[in-house]
């Protein structure tokens, strides 16, 4: 068991990291580089990546609900923008998403 | 219910001597006698003999779990959402900490994956997938359909929804989300549908009969009444 306190609380942007692994992982390609926002922390788990080749799986791995918005996933979502798509990814695969600074004279 | 397995009654006297394959409790059989074996039937095989042979499992235990894995069936799942759907705060309980409230239930979702039931609302449908094997909560609903498994819902059903959607005869509103959950990790997860109307009137198994398996994935809705 791990007593690390998770990186990420619900609301915060995220990006899947888009690094590329040979072998086993859990983070779909079409998913890698996209940024979505953690909804829920869902408890720690084993790391599937060092399980699927008979390691212990640890140290275990937080794992987070991420929302994606479809239009940001699909160029041509033919869905309305207000559809969207929920994947369980582990923290190894997440990096935090600095919001961008909004200019002073922005409306 | 009764577990009494006839099949391990036979070799009482002979004790758990593995030399002998004539004393094996259980031998398993093959589901299929037509043609031969093919690459990936030879390698269970190759794999479950050289399991018994070490010893890390048993006849008996393979049988057990198939025994338990063809107990369970989307009857014991819509006994849920019925349970969901009378008590309001069950589904509380169920939305917060399935495990827990399974277990109110006399129903023991084994320790594998954690389960986690999403619920439909006029806002929202979700809609259940598996992009990168077939994650099904076999443990409530038994042995997921050869569609779901099929590389067309999986690769699909995260790209074009509301299209798989409607194949499947749903059509959801553009004013009403569509949810795609894509089970990556440790979770299996299992659509509560909306109450139809109608059904206020129902008994928990009335309400149960309204609820199908694929209404629980999230690609049907429960079936409505037909009035008297």
């Amino acid at each position: 068991m791990t007593s690390r306190t998770p990186r990420y609380k619900s609301g915060d942007p995220v990006r899947v990291d888009d690094r590329d692994v040979a072998g086993h992982c859990r983070a779909p390609w079409y998913l890698r580089g996209h940024t979505g926002v953690v909804v829920e922390e869902l408890g720690n788990f084993r790391d599937p990546e060092r399980l699927a080749y008979l390691r212990p799986g640890l140290p275990r791995q937080i794992l987070y609900k991420v929302r994606f918005k479809q239009t940001d996933l699909w160029p041509d979502y033919v869905g309305p923008a207000r559809d969207h798509l929920e994947a369980d990814i582990t923290e190894n695969w997440l990096e935090p998403v600095v919001p961008a600074r909004r200019k002073a004279n922005a409306s | 219910m009764t577990h009494t397995h006839p099949h391990t009654h036979g070799h009482g006297d002979h004790g758990h001597d593995h030399d002998h394959d004539h004393n094996e409790p259980h031998p398993p059989q093959r589901d299929h006698d037509a043609g031969p074996m093919g690459v990936y039937e030879v390698m269970e095989e190759a794999v479950r003999l050289l399991l018994l042979e070490k010893g890390v499992l048993t006849d008996a235990e393979i049988a057990t779990q198939i025994d338990l894995m063809d107990s369970r069936s989307p009857a014991l799942g819509a006994k849920v959402v019925a349970r969901a759907w009378a008590d309001a705060a069950f589904k509380q309980r169920l939305l917060a900490d399935c495990r827990t409230a399974l277990a109110e239930l006399q129903i023991d979702i084994g320790q594998i994956a954690e389960f986690k039931v999403v619920e439909n609302t006029p806002q929202t449908h979700n809609v259940i997938v598996c992009t990168l094997c077939s994650c099904y909560p076999k443990l409530l609903l038994g042995i997921p359909p050869a569609w779901y498994k099929s590389l067309g819902y999986r690769s699909r059903t995260v790209v074009d929804p509301r299209g798989v959607l409607a194949e499947f005869g749903v059509k959801i509103p553009k004013s009403q989300e569509v949810r795609v959950h894509d089970s990556t990790a440790d979770l299996r997860y299992i659509v509560l549908p909306m109450r139809p109307k109608g059904t206020e009137r129902m008994s928990e198994p009335q309400l149960a009969a309204l609820v199908s398996r694929d209404a629980m994935i999230g690609t049907a809705l429960p079936s409505v009444p037909r009035k008297t």
